[in-house]
Order: C-alpha cells, then sequence, then structure tokens
C-alpha cells in the first residue's frame, strides 16, 4: 500500500511538471506542440542511460555492449537530471529553429507532431541509440529507501518548477509571452521578436518536459517505447485543457484529476479476462472524450486563467486617471 | 540503370496508393482550414471496417469493401457535421481543433484497439494471379487494380471539382467562404458532402494501403501519415495535381533511398522533405497558401 502511495505521487509530480512544461508553450507562450513527449522521453532515456553508465556490476550484462554511450562511469545524481535537461534544450534548439520558421502557426504544430512520428520510428528500430524497442532497464534509484524518500524528492522538483514557472509568469518576459499568444502582429509591431521568444518558451517547454523524464525513470527504472507512444501526449493536453490553460494552478489540479484520477479510476473497473487489453483502451478513449468534451463545454478550464491585474493604473473610484479611464474604455463607457 | 527503372516503376504503384491519401488530406485542409490529424486513424478505420463486414458479419468480400469505402464516407461527413463544423462554427481555434483531431484519432485508435480482439488481420485481395512483366521490373494485378483506381479516382475527382455544380460550389468555399455564403452557396450542406467525398477517397486509400501490406494492424493509418503529409504540403495543400506530384516525388525519394542507401533512416525522408518545403517554398509545388494566415 505505501509503495502504491508513492507511485501515485510520483506520478502526480511527474504530470504536474509535465502539465506545467506545457502550460508554458502552450498556454502562455501560445506554442502547440504535439511532440512534446518526445522531450519527456529524451529525459527518461537520458536520465537513465546516465545513471546507468556501464559500470560492471551495475549495468545488467545483456545491455552492456548496446549503449553506443558507453560511459565510463555513471554520474551522481542531480547531474543525470541535469544532463537530461541539457540534451533536450539543445534538441530543441535545432527542433525549434526549423519548426517556428514555419509561415503558420498550423504549420508548425503540424511539423512538430511529424517530428514527433519520425523520432519514434527513428529510436525504435535503431538498437544502438537508445536500444530500440527493448529500451533500457535496471536504472538504479538515487536514494536508497525510494518508497520512502523519492516522492520526497520529487516534490521537491516540482516545488523548484512550480517557483520558477511562476517567476517566468509573473516576469516581463511572461507578460511579453502573454501579449505574443494573443496578437503576435501587435507584439511584432512594438519591437518584440516573436520568433526569439516563441524558441525561448519551446526549450523552456521541453526542459521540463525532461526533467520529469528523468524523475519519472528514477523510480520505475525502465523506459521503451512503449511507454512514450504518440497518444501519450494527449494526456498532457488534457491536462492543460482540464486543469484550465494559462492557470499553473490549475493545471497541478489537472494532473492530480486526468494524470492520476483516470489512471487510478480505470483499475477499478471490472476486468474482463478474455480481453486483457479493453481497460487501457478504455482509458485512452475516456481521455480523448474529456478532452474534446472540455473543448466544448469549459473550454477554459476548471481553474480559468486569470485575468491580469496591474496595480499601478489602479486608483479610487471618480478620480480621474489613467486607470479609471481605461477602466471605462474596457466597459465601453468612456463615450458617454 | 535497370535498378533505377525498377524503383521508378515501383514508386508509380506506391504514389498511386499514397496520392489517393494526400488528396483527401489536403482537400480537407482546404475545405475546412484545418489539419485532421485523426487521418491515420480514418485510414485504419476503413480497414477494420472492411475486416468487420468481412469476418465478423460475413458479407461478401467486395461488397464488404464497397461497405466500408461508404462507411467511411459517412463518417468523415459525420466528423465535419458534428465536429469539426461546431467547433469551427464558434470560432475555435485552428490549435484547439488540431487538438480535437488529435483526440478524435486517439479515440478511434484505442476503440478499435479495445473493440476488437484481433490485433492483426489480413483482407484478402488475391490478384497475385494476374502479374504482368514488363522489362526489368514486374507489377503484381493488386498494384495494377491500385493504379487503375488511383487514375479512375482522380480523374473522377478533377471532373467532380470542374465540371459539376457541387464542384464549383466546393472550390469557391476553398476560395472564400464568406464570400461563397453570401453569393447563396449552403456552406454547410456543401462542407458535409465534400468531407462524404474526401471520406470516400480516405477509405479507398486505407483499402489500397491494406491490399499492398500483407497484415493489417492498429499502426497502419498512424505510420501512413508520415509520408501523407509530407506528401500532401510538397504538392501545396488545396491543390489535387500537387497531391499527386508530391506523391510522388515522395515515393520516388522514398525507394531510391531504400536502393542506394539502404533501408537505414528511410523514415527520415518525409521529414527531410517537410524541412525544406516549409523553409524554401511554403505553398508547396502548386503555391496555393498564401503568406500568413487564412491560405487557399
Amino acid at each position: 500500500m505505501a509503495y502504491y502511495i508513492s507511485t501515485l505521487l510520483v506520478l502526480f509530480v511527474s504530470y504536474a511538471i509535465l502539465g506545467l512544461g506545457l502550460n508554458v508553450q502552450y498556454g502562455l507562450g501560445g506554442v502547440l506542440n504535439f511532440g512534446y513527449y518526445l522531450f519527456f522521453a529524451i529525459g527518461a532515456y537520458v536520465g537513465g542511460i546516465t545513471a546507468l553508465g556501464s559500470d560492471k556490476g551495475r549495468v545488467p550484462a545483456l545491455f552492456q555492449e548496446i549503449y553506443a554511450w558507453n560511459l565510463p562511469v555513471h554520474l551522481p545524481y542531480p547531474l543525470t537530471v541535469l544532463s537530461a535537461v541539457v540534451v533536450a534544450g539543445v534538441f530543441s534548439v535545432g527542433v525549434g529553429l526549423i519548426v517556428l520558421r514555419s509561415v503558420r502557426d498550423d504549420f508548425g504544430a503540424l511539423m512538430t507532431f511529424v517530428v514527433f512520428l519520425t523520432m519514434f520510428t527513428l529510436i525504435g528500430a535503431y538498437a544502438n541509440l537508445f536500444n530500440g524497442y527493448i529500451g533500457i532497464s535496471g536504472v538504479p534509484s538515487p536514494v536508497s529507501n525510494p518508497e520512502l524518500w523519492y516522492p520526497i524528492l520529487a516534490l521537491g522538483w516540482l516545488a523548484i518548477s512550480w517557483l520558477l514557472v511562476g517567476a517566468v509568469t509573473r516576469s516581463p518576459y511572461g507578460r511579453v509571452l502573454k501579449s505574443i499568444r494573443e496578437r503576435p502582429d501587435a507584439a511584432a509591431a512594438l519591437g518584440k521578436n516573436v520568433r526569439h521568444y516563441r524558441l525561448s518558451v519551446f526549450i523552456l517547454g521541453n526542459c521540463m518536459a525532461a526533467l520529469s523524464g528523468a524523475l519519472l525513470i528514477g523510480f520505475i527504472g525502465a523506459w521503451s517505447p512503449l511507454s512514450w507512444q504518440e497518444a501519450e501526449t494527449l494526456v498532457v493536453f488534457s491536462i492543460v485543457i482540464v486543469g484550465g490553460r494559462g492557470n499553473n494552478l490549475g493545471v497541478v489540479l489537472g494532473a492530480a484529476v486526468v494524470g492520476v484520477g483516470i489512471n487510478e479510476a480505470v483499475v477499478f473497473l471490472p476486468a474482463v479476462s478474455s480481453d486483457p487489453g479493453l481497460i487501457p483502451s478504455v482509458q485512452w478513449v475516456l481521455i480523448g472524450i474529456i478532452t474534446i468534451g472540455f473543448l466544448w463545454v469549459r473550454p477554459r478550464g476548471l481553474l480559468p486563467e486569470r485575468k491580469a491585474k496591474w496595480p499601478w493604473i489602479d486608483s479610487k473610484p471618480g478620480e480621474v486617471s489613467e486607470g479609471n479611464l481605461l477602466r471605462k474604455l474596457r466597459k465601453g463607457e468612456a463615450r458617454k | 540503370m535497370n535498378l533505377f527503372i525498377a524503383s521508378l516503376a515501383f514508386s508509380v504503384v506506391t504514389a498511386a496508393t499514397l496520392s489517393l491519401a494526400a488528396v483527401a488530406f489536403s482537400l480537407q485542409f482546404a475545405v475546412s482550414n484545418i489539419f485532421n490529424l485523426a487521418f491515420g486513424a480514418a485510414l485504419t478505420l476503413s480497414c477494420y471496417a472492411a475486416y468487420f463486414f468481412f469476418s465478423i458479419v460475413g458479407i461478401e468480400f467486395w461488397l464488404a469493401i464497397g461497405l466500408a469505402v461508404l462507411f467511411s464516407g459517412l463518417f468523415a461527413a459525420g466528423m465535419s457535421a458534428f465536429l469539426v463544423g461546431p467547433f469551427i462554427r464558434r470560432g475555435a481555434s485552428a490549435f484547439v481543433l488540431m487538438i480535437v483531431t488529435f483526440s478524435l484519432g486517439t479515440i478511434i485508435d484505442y476503440g478499435l484497439d479495445g473493440g476488437f480482439r484481433d490485433n492483426s488481420f489480413t483482407l484478402p485481395f488475391g490478384g497475385s494471379s494476374l502479374a504482368i512483366h514488363a522489362g526489368p521490373f514486374e507489377l503484381s494485378g493488386a498494384q495494377l487494380v491500385v493504379v487503375a483506381l488511383a487514375v479512375v479516382m482522380t480523374a473522377g475527382l478533377a471532373a467532380l471539382l470542374h465540371r459539376t455544380r457541387l464542384g464549383i460550389a466546393i472550390r469557391a468555399i476553398v476560395d472564400n467562404r464568406m464570400l461563397a455564403g453570401a453569393s447563396g452557396v449552403p456552406t454547410r450542406k456543401v462542407t458535409t458532402v465534400a468531407w462524404f467525398v474526401t471520406g470516400l477517397v480516405t477509405g479507398i486509400a486505407g483499402l489500397a494501403l491494406a491490399a499492398s501490406t500483407s497484415t493489417v494492424n492498429g499502426a497502419i493509418g498512424d505510420n501512413y501519415l508520415l509520408l501523407i503529409i509530407p506528401a500532401a504540403m510538397l504538392g501545396g495543400l488545396g491543390s489535387i495535381w500537387g497531391a499527386i506530384a508530391g506523391s510522388l516525388v515522395i515515393s520516388l525519394a522514398d525507394n531510391l533511398w531504400g536502393v542506394f542507401v539502404g533501408t537505414q533512416y528511410e523514415v527520415l525522408i518525409g521529414l527531410l522533405v517537410l524541412m525544406v518545403v516549409i523553409m524554401i517554398r511554403p505553398g508547396g509545388l502548386a503555391g496555393v497558401i498564401s503568406r500568413g494566415w487564412g491560405g487557399t
């Protein structure tokens, strides 16, 4: 039971960081990335391989020959996560430079989808990259009693991510991102380099995905293409849409509701012994329906994005000031 | 050199199936201005529908194939009328519609996965006895049928779009939906009918794909998207002839790569082509897409 709870906690943290990263991209910056889960996978692979190294004794004999990397030593704990983030970040620069060049935003989004499908096939087919369809396994946990300490460690990472994302959202940089999301042409007219801002937010989000991946593999210890099929991206989108696009707290709530809640709720469905694959299928169909349903019924999510407040233009009612004028303009009263 | 000619001939065969799919994908984009990410799932769906009618219901094979194509058309029409259309009328952004179609694709994929116990099956198209030999290469009967079918379908589509009132209405919507509506074109009806037609083409493409691969599994359509999307983009979205040209180029590149470089990294071709298209000529060969939002 304790193991079950710590699994749920780690899963929750992993989904929450994933959701926060996607929220930075899609919710804050207005960049749609269907290849998001690829960066999660890269984080998991790199985090796993750097933790394994090729030390005799640590790596199962079966895998010792396979890694093209053949790292002489395994890295100590925080460095494994950091290397995962760095690798994913460098890869994002390459992908982002190409994808964000598109003349239309939806072309770029379509291209991220193609990038995902291509890399999925490529990583699966070529064994000496990440051991193909078999994947890696036997990744050691960084803490001695993972059942107790790993969830706490994971929550620590979630806290760091939360503070980072909050700071980004509130900063002037975040406000520029919001303006680009709403009116890219207007932001460009004010001298903001739309492509640079989008690229930076693309990289930041993907780095968070990699962090989440490196965190998850430290607990579950194994990773293969079966764990990151194309539909997994939908879960993250579902988390952001159900929780509330642009609202960080909402996204964390979405991670609990969709990422953990639905995954665990289906476990309690009566199993059909003749068709063991039925329950996971039901789960995917359910997540798809919930996503479309929320987009139709409550497109802003459970906790909608709060309207930004600008304290420095607020003033007392009736007083003639910039703030009151703006407020009236917004309500359409200024002309009366 | 023989190898080159052989791969050229084989490219025509693979391009036949690919062009059907690319034309349907491209037309759906042109009519509704969205990318249908459920397209791969729709291809898979038509294969499963044929399997359902033939193996589970027990209808005669070619009748089952016909029903599957009809089903595919009705499915696309329903998708346009009840899912994509309402979202567009509500003013959903292109991004939201991509997420919606992506969700629908996942629902279909896993619905089929859970609904059918068999994870892979074979559709008995037969026709291998018809094989002809012409010079250095050999084409099987099924391949010839697919090529003939693609030619007939494309000619039919072109005739539909350019010779009938319906086709004129569809092209009017592709050009400017609002203006078409103001001129008395019943845009909603015509859009649904246009999706029905693309659905029929999708169904035929899916079944042609099933005929050219020995076994059908749940990933058949989604894997094929890696060729469809670059072919449609290279040709220029919204253009039938562009999609055919794009399919020929992609198929040829694919086969030549296979012959001269080896099958290693073959999967990268689609992405490489797409990269070049997006950076150098975003409108594709036909160049229909203008810069900025709201092309075609």
